[in-house]
């Protein structure tokens, strides 16, 4: 037992060890799907990751350095005052400017150039219900397709989805992805998505909302192709519109009516479970977020 | 000394620590819950309470038809469960099956090990709607003993279809707390869950079914719930599932046009103003709000339902006026739970939103609720007309504002 204080090489065996095999495992580093566990599947999870990298990099190494400067600590001196002013603040500019770039892709494109939403996302206790606009290219309308859980998008293309509560706080986390965004109650939270990889990537909820909220999940389903995409949504619309349930003809009878901006307040506030005052506070909330994606066809005047 | 001493300790925490790291499972393995009727008296309903022979052959009797215990299923020749690719009658339920040869594991997961991942917490060991989140929830989750499910595409009061069950656990039902499976589960494991949920089914109805027959029978009699009752019993309970499998209600009528004179059509239906005399508007408002006279009224409801503390509950419905009273006993449901007309307004359908859902809503009514069937009463076109307003009523709210039913203020519009 005397040299039992080599036990603590194992800590130093162990971190070393996780770090060098961490890359190669979908679950020890940053997820990833498990067929890729190296790769990382959507271009603003890379500069994410690129910027973790970056971080850990710089501060282990600035560990390192203030470490091996404690082993023979001197005093005093201009020099080294500055040196220890000047460096660490470096280091800050230094991420503040590397940064800028990954939060433009992540937080500014998301709102120019403005355009219709390809879906509304709207998280309920407990459950991602998605609202798809129907041909009258608006939310809220009697031709949409509401589909729950279930988030459909096209591979390499870059979607617009709108993200709302019905309730309380949540947060729409794709960690696959490296996308975790809150959705508040009256606001409307625009979310630019791209994915570079066919394939279903796990929805979950970020956000303690209630007991439900470790089974608030969902998926997102990238289709390789626009048109498996619309065959998707084809196939739902007809089961919207399906009158028989063995397999007959069912006849689409869609109108565009008018009213649509109304119901979705209501929609929402009914999906909360309760029946919550209406009209004044919720709707002008509403009315007020999407003022910043002016010309979006759902940004009704 | 002091050497040997720190062997043992770290010997100590390393058998902690892997005692902590195992997967053997702690907690107690897990019961069916009984009726209360089984060993007391229950206002209104049949019970064992004083005849405990019967009540012992009827645990017996539950043990050997369903197994004693979630972890050990029996499955009844003939049930209406479905098959596994080895043809095994019920194989979709376990991971396993006992054999004379011994224990042969089965390709999957089974039934009771997706119910209780996903289904356990709210709906319960015995699928009594009590799991331990079922307080937090209202609508209350569904109790599968009695066999009876609201949205259904079988005859009035008839046990569900198989793809009745597949579209609830799949699309869950909206505005409530049971959401859509189809994103979280594997096509089989909703296949699996769907033979559970039917077997909670039987084996509840059958539980039903033995106490309201030992009930009747006398105490003494050495003869009660013989092998041939208890046969009649199930062969009477597993038929009806068959049949209402096959008999699930389609409009006979391909749906009509949705026009303008059609939606008229059918807001004149729901006002009551045909020789129909329908009374949609008693219960679904004269806004189609879900505010009728025949109710409660809403703002009383929701504040009592929702926002009390739920161990009040009983204190306020007892100083209701007498008339409250009625209307509040009128609106409780089949398994007692209070419940309220839809708002038709929101574009919101529990039962679903697809044209052929609406018709069978209307067509036959909601089992256990208020809400009753049309069928016969009303001829295919008239329902087609009533789906067609239901689904326009959200869009065009001033469907209703013209009529002059309509008598109450209309409200600001900004």
């Amino acid at each position: 037992m005397r040299h039992w204080s080599l036990l603590f090489i194992l800590a130093v065996v162990f971190g070393i060890g996780a770090f060098a095999y961490a890359p190669f495992s979908p679950d020890w580093w940053l997820p990833n799907p498990a067929t890729e566990p190296v790769g990382v599947v959507a271009d603003a999870a890379r500069r994410i990751d690129g910027l973790f990298l970056a971080v850990l990099g710089l501060s282990g190494f600035g560990f390192v350095v203030a470490w091996a400067a404690t082993i023979r600590p001197r005093r005093g001196g201009l020099g080294r005052e500055a040196a220890w002013a000047v460096v660490p603040g470096g280091i800050l500019l230094f991420l503040a400017c590397h940064q800028m770039n990954a939060w433009a892709v992540a937080e500014r494109r998301a709102i120019a150039p403005p355009e219709s939403p390809l879906a509304e996302a709207t998280a309920r206790r407990f459950q991602w219900s998605f609202a798809y606009p129907g041909p009258d290219g608006l939310i809220g309308t009697a031709d949409d397709l509401a589909v729950d859980g279930e988030l459909h998008l096209v591979r390499g293309e870059s979607a617009l989805v709108h993200l709302k509560s019905a309730d309380v706080f949540h947060a729409f986390f794709l960690p696959q992805l490296r996308v975790k965004r809150d959705a508040a109650p009256g606001a409307t939270v625009p979310l630019r998505l791209e994915i570079d990889r066919a394939g279903r990537y796990e929805l979950a909820c970020a956000e303690l909302c209630g007991w439900g909220h470790y089974r608030m999940r969902g998926v997102v389903v990238v289709h390789e192709t626009r048109a498996g995409f619309e065959t998707w949504l084809a196939a739902r619309v007809a089961e919207r519109d399906r009158d028989r349930a063995d397999d007959g003809p069912t006849e689409s009878f869609l109108t565009v009516p008018e009213f649509g901006a109304a119901v979705r307040d209501k929609r929402s506030s009914l999906l909360a479970g309760e029946d919550r005052p209406r009209g004044g506070q919720m709707r002008g909330t509403t009315r007020e977020t999407t003022v910043g994606l002016r010309g979006s066809p759902s940004g009704k005047p | 000394m002091i050497a040997r001493r720190r062997a043992v300790l770290g010997f100590g925490t390393l058998l902690a620590l892997a005692a902590g790291c195992s997967k053997s499972d702690p907690s107690v393995p897990p019961v069916y819950e009984e009726r209360p009727s089984m060993t007391a008296a229950v206002a209104g309903k049949a019970d064992l309470a004083d005849k405990p022979r019967i009540r012992q052959r009827v645990r017996d009797v539950l043990a050997r038809l369903y197994g004693p215990n979630p972890r050990e299923i029996h499955v009844p020749a003939e049930a209406p469960l479905s098959r596994d690719e080895t043809g095994l009658l019920g194989g979709l339920l376990g991971n396993g099956v006992r054999t004379a040869e011994g224990f042969r594991k089965l390709p999957r997961a089974g039934g009771y090990a997706v119910y209780r991942r996903d289904c356990l917490n709210c709906h319960g060991v015995s699928g009594g709607g009590d799991g331990p989140t079922a307080a937090f929830t209202y609508p209350p989750p569904r109790d599968f003993r009695p066999g009876v499910y609201k949205f259904t595409s079988t005859p009035a009061g008839a046990p569900p279809s198989r793809d009745d069950l597949r579209r609830v656990v799949q699309d869950g039902l909206p505005s409530t707390a049971m959401p859509g499976f189809k994103a979280l589960m594997s096509e089989e494991e909703i296949e699996q869950v769907v033979d559970y949920t039917i077997f909670l089914s039987l084996r509840g109805q059958t539980e039903l079914a033995l106490i309201e027959e030992g009930a009747l029978a006398d105490s003494d009699d050495p003869d009660v719930l013989n092998d041939r009752v208890v046969r009649d019993v199930v062969a009477n309970l597993f038929d009806r599932w068959r049949t209402a499998e096959r008999e699930t209600v389609e409009p006979p009528t391909p749906r009509t046009p949705p026009t303008p004179e059609g939606v008229r059509r059918g807001r004149d239906l729901y006002m009551g103003k045909t020789k129909d005399y329908l009374e949609c508007a008693g219960c679904h408002g004269p806004r189609g709000k879900g505010d009728g006279a025949d109710y409660v009224d809403r703002k009383l409801f929701n504040e009592i339902v929702l926002r009390d503390d739920p161990e009040t509950r009983a204190r306020r419905i007892a100083e209701f006026d007498e008339r409250t009273r009625a209307l509040w006993d009128r609106g409780l449901d089949a398994w007692g739970a209070p419940s309220r007309p839809a708002d038709l307004t929101v574009a919101v359908y529990k039962g679903g939103g697809r044209p052929v859902d609406l018709y069978r809503r209307i067509a036959k009514g909601i089992n256990g609720t208020s809400m009753p069937a049309h069928y016969p009463k009303l001829d295919p076109g008239k329902i087609w007309d009533l789906v067609n307003f239901v689904l326009a009523l959200p869009f065009q709210p001033e469907l209703l504002d013209e009529s002059e039913l309509a008598n109450e203020p209309r409200p600001v519009r900004r």
